[in-house]
């Protein structure tokens, strides 16, 4: 049996890029996370499917190192959980799970501890409503920052005085790299990191991370370096995949936009400009060529899409809403 | 003016949403294969929180068997006419 876990990080389109996690490394982080927060976890359910690191390693190997059992849910395909299990409960939330917590919550809190673990992209905008009813003595939340190439690197505990600017904190076994003073990309050293197939082993792995170093341990997140969202925790590379489309569809005038989304969190909105091609056409383009990447929220045929000096649709960064980058009344 | 039945303030709150081709669909047709082949996955999960707001009635997924009840617009009609029935019933015993 394999001694490591090959994961792949293909964005939208491009070659995709394959990283290897050794079952050493897995072990560890699951260890790191269930000693520090759930050392006596009698169940986990996770909302993050094993296919993804998350999954995997705190799903999986979580269910190992802690001896408790593992339930793999899903609220889009309608797979809930049994709540018949005993002892302390730990939720493994992906963006979309927060639909679905006040539900589950209200029925687990009762007679039961329970510690909800949120990662593979940011909060969904009610989370901090959801965190200020539940959170207490029974019932915690821990939000992870993490990607495939490096496992978790930070954490915030929420409670109900947290707010979206809180500082992270960094786990043990992680250093900052960058260095103190301006925003600058994330940069951490750790046993943890991937090591991409074909490559030598990194000790250490530059994110798409904005940060703002705080301290030796400390940062505030900012946002991200590149066009990477991440759709309900699956990447999308928002400047690619609208190249990728505009050219396959002969259309120059069309840019993915990032907006945000109470479901998933983070999301995208396609806008083009062509007096030939139909939203229908649009869509069409994502199962010919690109049937895995997450869908946009809606497709938009806009009279206007602004222009950079060299002809193409503004940086994706320039936009902070559709509204903003179309003029267009929504 | 006759005022719309549930069906016809199902397909109208699903276009807003999903596009001119609600309108078209057959009541017993699979939603889910609809969605399907245009949208994401949570898109099902979208069209349950329109029907929600639409209704003013709440969907408990973990009681509610939301994969029979929203698979076709038929079943959604019926799912909706039950709750909105238990709404008043709970009203009338208050």
């Amino acid at each position: 049996m394999s001694q490591h876990q090959l994961f792949q990080t293909s964005g939208s389109s491009g070659a995709p890029r394959h990283w290897l996690r050794s079952h050493a490394q897995m072990a560890c982080e699951a260890r790191l996370i269930y000693q520090r927060w759930a050392a006596d976890a009698g169940e986990i359910i996770s909302f993050a499917p094993a296919s993804h690191s998350y999954g995997k390693i705190l799903g999986e190997f979580g269910a190992s190192v802690s001896g408790a059992p593992v339930q793999f849910c899903s609220l889009e395909q309608q797979q809930l959980p049994r709540l018949d299990g005993t002892g302390h409960c730990v939720i493994l939330a992906i963006a979309s799970t927060w639909r679905l917590l006040p539900g589950l919550l209200a029925r687990l809190v009762g007679n039961r501890q329970v510690l909800v673990l949120h990662s593979a992209s940011s909060l969904p905008p009610d989370a901090l409503a959801i965190v200020q009813r539940f959170a207490g003595p029974k019932v915690r939340f821990v939000e992870l920052l993490g990607s495939t190439e490096t496992g978790a690197m930070a954490f915030r505990q929420l409670d109900g005085q947290s707010t979206a600017d809180q500082p992270w904190t960094l786990l043990d076994d992680v250093d900052l790299l960058t260095p103190a003073g301006q925003p600058a990309p994330l940069e951490v050293a750790s046993p943890r990191i991937a090591c991409e197939q074909g490559q030598a082993t990194a000790a250490s792995h530059r994110c798409d991370d904005l940060i703002q170093p705080l301290d030796a341990r400390h940062f505030q997140w900012l946002g991200r370096v590149s066009s990477l969202i991440k759709v309900n925790g699956l990447r999308v590379d928002l400047a690619r995949l609208g190249s990728e489309l505009s050219s396959h569809l002969g259309c120059p005038a069309l840019a993915c936009v990032p907006v945000r989304d109470a479901l998933r969190a983070e999301a995208y909105e396609l806008l083009f400009c062509s007096s030939s091609l139909t939203e229908r056409e649009v869509l069409g383009a994502f199962t010919e060529l690109l049937p895995a990447t997450p869908r946009p929220l809606a497709v938009r045929r806009v009279a206007h899409l602004p222009l950079s000096a060299t002809g193409k649709p503004q940086p994706w960064a320039a936009a902070s809403s559709v509204k903003e980058y179309t003029d267009a009344t929504r | 003016m006759n005022t719309p039945s549930i069906e016809q303030r199902i397909r109208h709150t699903l276009e807003q949403l999903l596009g001119a081709e609600v309108a078209n669909l057959d009541r017993h047709a699979s939603f889910r294969d609809f969605i399907g082949e245009r949208f994401d996955s949570l898109m099902a999960v979208e069209v349950i929180t329109a029907i929600e707001q639409c209704f003013e009635i709440e969907v408990d997924y973990l009681s509610d068997d939301v994969r029979f009840w929203f698979e076709t617009l038929d079943k959604m009609q019926r799912f909706v006419a039950q709750k909105l029935e238990d709404q008043l019933t709970l009203q009338a015993s208050v």
